[in-house]
């Protein structure tokens, strides 16, 4: 797995042993004290009060944000690594005249593993760059790297079928860092929208070698994204008030054609509530990725669940996913003892492809901005698959005026058999400073 | 008196805004953010549906939330996700304030004249006013009752208490520094003050409006990953 890599990185003394003092007197200075003055609703602010930030910012073609972060690694065999990040993520996104639009998004990760031994590697990324044609409204067009993210699912979205190999480089488990991070696919898109829905046709082809599984290439190249041909129609419209629907049917070389259902909808004023369903005739997980189509039959990947958000403002998650063409428990553990091979492809192809390769598993997801104090924000998740494989994931925050601070924490563990159980890092703590320009 | 009222508020045509909020707690500043506006009312309700997009700070520059009714998108850029979040969800701070300024009373409230009141509006002066309670004609709408004083010469809104179905105090509004924009004299300030934490304290600003053509493609979750006016 792609956590291999860091049995890698050097054996210093644990970052976070070095790091720990730092953070926690970071986080003492930027967690204000609470307000202590008491204002009477008569007391307004003046008329000419100037807000902190540029009023008449005008409406800029790119963004820039600069990351860096040390991260501190427990693995399997319980030694530490140490390793440290720089990033550069850029985004330019400009109207070349009015029907026509150029958008880039590029990033460069560099990593440092902090010893002698081993070298630092910078990963750059070109995860978007196309052109876009939209002679009306109702009619655009986009030709180029495209990131076509789709599914209203927050942690399993068995219907965005371009995330298979789309995600290059070490990631936080987030899935929003999972999704910032991605790759797009070379593709040709074209779209009719009218008042209340939309229908789309992508046209991907094969321009690289697919490589074969446990061997993708690093960085940005095409044979992640464009190693076959595809093809995708969506349908998406509006069937009631608050009811969003979206139909989609996926063809590729190789492979029978999946079909797709998403829907999501407000239940209360509090309450969203979502589906998502993708299947068609497929060989079980550990076939597909061996490449075997013997046991091909209709099966299903599906997630379904709601957020709720509590009036003190914390944000719940609870999703159920399935996948039919997963091993159930039992499966795995005879997969591993009588051939680990198989499994640990198994395992590897599931992790590359962003598939699910629990039969069963429930995602919790928090998130709680400006919790207890003002900008500071609260959010983590629990991936709990059947087998008693644990994944967990918690991230504090500290928005100040032009960057954040936060520290993460991010655990898995199971039985050996299971995916968090095989995984070689164990648990990790990262403190990340954020510019945003 | 109420239609009057709202249609000195905000433009009775699709228009676009530049709105500045900034958050204050205990008499400081504590948040800014800068979002560009695009308001089209609906022909059939009357109520606005709202795109807004961030401009400020850069962390969330880009940034979009479409509102149509009591349904909500909130549209990233950098991951291509469109997520769909209720009215009671807060991803971006105080925008979700947009409410008490768009809110269209006379559609989605029944009014009745309490009487006359001298009242003091958001510049500290003493204002001859009507005084009308409105109640919600839907079990849906975020305030259950609203406390509405008009300017009893001219119908301009001077303040107003948004109410829970509890009855309880969510927010008071003062609406001031009127001015021309769009062919009339408008608020272009609304300070919003929290029902419950009167330390806590919200003032919108609103400045270049414009009347726009707003497609209506421009109204729903496909479009927002192209949406790009300029």
């Amino acid at each position: 797995m792609k956590t291999d890599s860091k049995k890698k990185i050097a054996r210093r003394a644990p970052l976070l042993a070095r790091i720990a003092p730092i953070a926690a007197s970071t986080l003492a200075c930027i967690v204000p004290v609470a307000w202590a003055a008491d204002t009477p609703e008569g007391d307004l602010p003046p008329m000419d009060a100037q807000p902190s930030i540029e009023a008449s910012a005008p409406t800029r073609d790119w963004t820039l944000v600069l990351e860096a972060a040390g991260l501190d690694t427990k693995v399997r065999d319980n030694s530490r690594a140490a390793h440290s990040r720089a990033s550069l993520d850029f985004r330019f996104d400009k109207k070349l005249a009015p029907q026509w639009r150029m958008v880039v998004a590029h990033r460069i990760d560099s990593f440092d593993p902090l010893s002698d031994s081993d070298r630092r590697s910078t990963v750059p990324l070109l995860k978007e760059a196309y052109i876009g044609w939209q002679p009306v409204p109702e009619w655009a067009a986009e030709a180029g790297r495209v990131n076509l993210r789709l599914g209203s699912a927050v942690g399993y979205n068995p219907t965005d079928f371009f995330k298979a190999r789309a995600v290059p480089t070490l990631v936080s488990l987030d899935p929003e860092s999972r999704r910032k991070n991605r790759l797009g696919s070379v593709m040709l898109r074209g779209e009719s929208l009218w008042e209340s829905g939309a229908a789309s046709l992508v046209l991907s082809p094969r321009l690289a070698a697919e490589p074969s599984s446990g061997r993708l290439p690093a960085g940005d190249s095409l044979s992640r994204t464009n190693g076959q041909d595809r093809a995708l129609a969506i349908l998406s419209q509006r069937v009631a008030g608050e009811v969003q629907v979206r139909g989609l049917a996926y063809a590729e070389q190789g492979r029978s054609p999946q079909f797709g259902f998403d829907a999501s909808a407000l239940l209360n004023p509090a309450t969203v509530v979502y589906a998502e369903w993708a299947g068609g005739s497929m060989a079980t997980l550990p076939n597909e990725a061996a490449g075997i189509d013997s046991d091909t039959r209709f099966r299903s990947r599906a997630a379904a669940g709601g957020t709720y958000t509590f009036p003190f403002g914390l944000s719940l998650t609870v999703e159920a996913q399935a996948n039919e063409a997963a091993p159930r428990k039992g499966e795995w553990q005879v997969l591993r003892a009588t051939n680990p091979l198989a499994w640990g492809r198994a395992l590897q192809w599931a992790f590359d492809c962003q598939e699910l390769p629990a039969r069963r598993s429930l995602f919790v997801y928090g998130q709680w901005r400006d919790a207890i104090v003002r900008r500071f924000d609260l959010s983590g998740f629990v991936q709990a698959d059947e087998g008693s494989a644990r994944q967990y994931w918690f991230e504090a925050r500290r928005r100040f005026e032009g960057f954040d601070i936060a520290l993460r924490w991010q655990a898995q563990r199971g039985p050996a058999w299971s995916r968090f159980g095989a995984a070689s890092e164990q648990r990790s703590a990262q403190l990340i400073g954020t510019l945003y320009f | 008196m109420v239609a009057a009222s709202d249609a000195i508020r905000n433009p009775q045509q699709s228009f676009s805004v530049t709105t500045t909020l900034i958050e204050y707690r205990s008499g400081k500043q504590v948040d800014s953010n800068v979002l560009a506006v695009w308001s089209k009312p609906d022909s059939n309700s009357g109520q606005y549906r709202t795109l807004v997009r961030f401009t400020a700070p850069a962390r969330d520059a880009g940034k979009l939330m479409l509102k149509s009714g009591d349904d909500l998108w909130f549209y990233d850029p950098t991951n291509q996700a469109s997520i769909r979040i209720s009215p009671e969800q807060r991803l971006l701070g105080q925008a979700a304030n947009g409410d008490v300024v768009t809110v269209n009373f006379a559609r989605e409230y029944q009014a009745e004249l309490d009487g006359e009141e001298e009242v003091t509006d958001g510049e500290r002066k003493q204002r001859h006013s009507h005084k009308l309670t409105l109640q919600a004609r839907s079990a849906r709408a975020t305030y259950a009752k609203v406390e509405l004083w008009l300017d009893a010469r001219d119908n301009r809104p001077i303040k107003a208490k948004f109410h829970a179905d509890s009855g309880r105090l969510l927010k008071t509004a003062y609406y001031r520094r009127y001015q021309s924009e769009m062919g009339a004299e408008r608020p272009t300030e609304t300070v919003i003050i929290d029902g419950l934490d009167t330390n806590w304290i919200t003032v919108m600003r609103f400045s270049d409006y414009s009347p726009r053509n707003i497609p209506e493609v421009w109204l729903q979750r496909d479009y927002l990953s192209r949406f790009k006016p300029e």
